[in-house]
Order: C-alpha cells, then structure tokens, then sequence
C-alpha cells in the first residue's frame, strides 16, 4: 500500500500543476481547423491536428502486441 | 492438461472484474456489448528466441507449455468461419477488422500456412466489412524472401520488435544460447526496407529498458527506415512492478525516459516518423480519439485465439497471474459473440464505469485511460485500480499536453492578429 500512496501523490502532483491547460483544450477546439491550416504540415504537430480535424473514421488496430 | 488454469481462475473469483460488472452493465441503458474487431491469433505457439522480459515464455501464466507448438488447418478453417460468422451478424456497427497473426514467432509458422490463413480469413470476411491482415515479428526470419512475397501477395502488414541499438537490443531480444539477435534483425530489416517489400513494413516496437539511453534507441529505431515507430512500457504490476520502476518513491523513471524522445520527435521537421505513444496522447489531449490500447477510454474491442483455438482475453494479462487470460471458451463450441459478456471484456468496454475511484476523480482520467489495463492488476483486487505507471502517465502526458496546447494556442493567436 506504501508503493500505491506515494505513486498516486506524484502523479496528484503533476495534474494539479497542470489543470490550466485542460481549460486551454476546451477553448480552442472550436479554432483547430483553423490552426491546423496555418500549421507546417510536416510537423508532429501538424499532423496530428490533421487527424484530429479529419475524423476519417477509418478502423484503425489498437493492440500493442509485442514479441 | 486445462484443469490448472480452471482452478487458478476459481480462486481469483472475488477479485475485480466479478459477474457483477457484467451484470451493472447489462442495467445500464445506455450501454451494450461491442462486437470484437481485433483478432490476435497465436499462430505459432514457439519462439526462436528467449527473450528474458517475454511475458508469453518467462512471466506469471505458463499455459504455453500445454498448447499445440502451432495452429492446425483445422484451427484456422474455425476460427476463419467464427471470424466470418462474427463480421457478418456485426458488419452494420464497425468501419473494420483486423486479424494479427501472432506468437510465439508467427513467421516460423512458414510462407505456405500464411497465404493459407490469409485465403481463408479473407473468403470468410463480408465484403463490406475492410479486413487488414497484420503480423508481428522478431525480424529473425524476414531476410527470408519466399516469405515476404507471400505476405507481399496476400497483403500482411509486419511489425518488428526492436529494443534499439545494438546493445539494446542485445540485452534481452537473445537467442537460446545467449547470443544477441541484432545482427540478424537488422539483415530482415533491410530486406523489408528493399523496395518490393517496403510498404508492408508497418511499425518498429520497442518495449522501453531504463538501462539504454533514450534517444540512441530513438534515433536506432528510427534508422530501421520504420514508417512508425511505437514505445511499449515493460508489462508489470502493482504486486510485481516494472524493473526500475521507482514511482513508490515518487519518482518517475519512465516519464524521464520518454520526455526527451519526445522532445527530439517533436521539435524535429520533417517529422521522420510517427510516433505512436505521443501521436496518441496529443491526439487525446486535442479531443480527438486514440488507436491503442493503454490510453484513452475507447472500448478495447479486441480477443485472442490460442494454438489449439482456445478463446482468451488480452495477452499482456499472462503477465498477472496464471490462467488470467482464461476464458474457458474455444471456436469449435464457442462463437465470438459467447465472449461479449465475459466481465474481462465488458470491464474494457465501460469507459469511466471500468475505471476506479481514484481514476474517476482524476483530471487526465480521459487521456490516460487508467494506463494499459494488465498494469492495473494488484493481487487481491483485481484490475480496478490505477496503473501501476499512474506517476509515469501523468508526467508525461501533462508535459505533451501542455507542449502541444502551447503551441496550439500560440497559433490560434498568430492567426487571429493576422486577421
């Protein structure tokens, strides 16, 4: 249970320190088009607002397998 | 030879997920059960290497030892027919399907049984519904071109497991006799680099070692030539933790691992690759949806076919407890559709309802998802707890968070002064 507690208190800590950013999320959801467009296409995060933006729908495996 | 994972099984019946999930689920009105759209079969039930973290060979759950070395004809005409039988009652709720063909090491299963699965799979899947065939390798046997034309022929995707350099991968991707397996993996690779092979090559796995460097393993992963590039946290738990791990003394030796790999991939451009973990998390943190297990709260839709055509749950869970994955359920009785319910299944298929009170109250409990659910498991409890990487995910996922939405929010204001 010590092992629990203490891992849980520093994941606490670094959520708190960071709740602003959530607010930030929300605020700009309605602009990601946009700043998808203006954004370098060849950047991570251009292609990730690519797919956010795209929602493609398209089946994508979700299984991390090792071996 | 099953009775063991039987008993096994009973003795965890108190531990969470019980019936009970299944039967709050079942009140629920505004819940149903997913049709499955993941199949990992264990086509090959051996391996040509010993790999010392391997939680098929070396971790909690040894029913290997009791399963056929690999997956009969009979087998995988079953499971093609259940596979069929499944899409087709459930073609109206899903975009597709895969089927991974697994181990073990599933290239040892040879070219002939491959094109014979993948005729089969694909004459048994409605035309309606896109099936994608994928397979996950050691590398060992890829500079074996016979092999690679018929999953060039019958269009199977391949990931490679790769744990980096070559003393990386060294360490622990050995063959039997203590000898290192880079040399070999990396001659596969470039013959699945060679151009009439290259656009099979779908992603290099890497399952993270604290003791390598972080970004001499990126940037080794990264001239493998892999399209994408995917890092996996050692399987692990709350009553056996992860080497190294050092969040019960509040630390986050995982995090600090992946931040500077994540700092090099993001502010490199071009972008040389994806990176499945941090895409993933961005993506969430942005509002969109993850395609992986281990973060996020979209239902895992997802089940595996042992050798002998035995049904069973998620394979990290082998690294648990004995009989974990046990489901006591096969394709030759069974359909899919008799799994939906298992409270294993339904457990992932929740969302907030699967996840435990610490998890519910948390403010990244939507990008973190509880982390990849085998690493929840405490003995005793069960599976309803956060994951034994809780410190680690929230690190690393506040620290991609805030970088993106940064940036993000930097544009939008760029943008507006321009207009």
């Amino acid at each position: 249970m010590a092992l629990t507690a203490a891992a849980f208190a520093a994941a606490s800590a670094v959520g708190v320190g960071a709740a602003g950013a959530a607010s930030a999320a929300e605020s700009s959801q309605a602009n990601l088009s946009e700043v998808a467009a203006t954004t370098d296409q060849n950047s991570a995060l251009g292609a990730v607002l690519n797919r956010v933006t795209a929602d493609d729908d398209v089946f994508r495996p979700a299984g991390t397998f090792n071996r | 030879m099953i009775e063991l994972p039987i008993v096994r099984v009973k003795e965890r019946a108190a531990e969470w997920p019980t019936q009970d999930v299944t039967d709050q689920a079942l009140e629920d009105p505004y819940w149903r059960p997913l049709p499955f759209v993941e199949f990992a079969l264990k086509f090959h039930g051996r391996c040509n290497l010993a790999c010392d973290y391997c939680y098929m060979y070396e971790m909690a759950d040894q029913s290997w030892k009791s399963k056929p070395v690999a997956m009969s004809r009979k087998t995988i005409d079953q499971v093609a027919f259940r596979l069929g039988e499944h899409l087709r009652a459930h073609a109206d709720e899903i975009a597709g399907a895969s089927v991974r063909m697994h181990g073990g090491e599933a290239l040892l299963a040879g070219a002939d049984q491959f094109a014979y699965a993948a005729r089969a799979f694909r004459n048994a899947a409605p035309s309606e519904v896109p099936l994608r065939l994928v397979t996950t390798t050691n590398g060992v046997l890829l500079s074996d071109e016979n092999l690679l034309n018929v999953l060039r022929e019958h269009r199977i995707g391949v990931t490679v497991s790769l744990d980096g350099d070559r003393e990386g991968q060294n360490r622990h991707r050995k063959y039997a006799n203590g000898r290192g397996s880079y040399d070999q993996v990396m001659r596969g690779i470039e013959v699945l680099n060679r151009p009439d092979y290259r656009d099979l090559f779908d992603l290099v796995l890497c399952t993270i070692d604290l003791e390598n460097d972080p970004l001499t393993t990126y940037e080794a992963l990264l001239a493998t030539g892999a399209p994408a590039v995917d890092f996996l946290l050692p399987l692990g738990n709350w009553s056996s933790p992860p080497p190294g791990w050092t969040a019960g003394d509040g630390g986050t030796a995982y995090a600090d691992w992946l931040i500077p790999i994540f700092e090099r991939w993001y502010s490199t451009v071009p972008l040389p690759a994806g990176v499945r973990l941090f895409e993933n998390i961005m993506t969430l943190c942005l509002g969109g949806h993850a395609y992986t297990e281990g973060l996020g709260l979209n239902p895992f839709q997802l089940i595996v076919i042992e050798s002998d055509g035995t049904i069973e749950l998620g394979d990290a869970l082998k690294s648990a407890y004995e009989g974990a994955p046990y489901t006591g359920l096969d394709v030759f009785r069974n359909t899919f559709d008799d799994a939906r319910l298992l409270p294993g299944v339904v457990a992932r298929q929740r969302k907030v309802a699967g996840l435990s009170p610490i998890c519910v109250s948390c403010s990244i409990r939507d990008i973190c998802g509880a982390g990849e659910y085998s690493t929840r498991y405490r003995a005793d409890s069960g599976f309803l707890n956060p994951s034994v990487y809780c410190a680690d995910l929230a690190k690393l996922i506040c620290h991609i968070r805030d970088r993106a939405l940064t940036d993000v929010e930097r544009l939008r204001a760029e943008r507006a002064a321009a207009d």
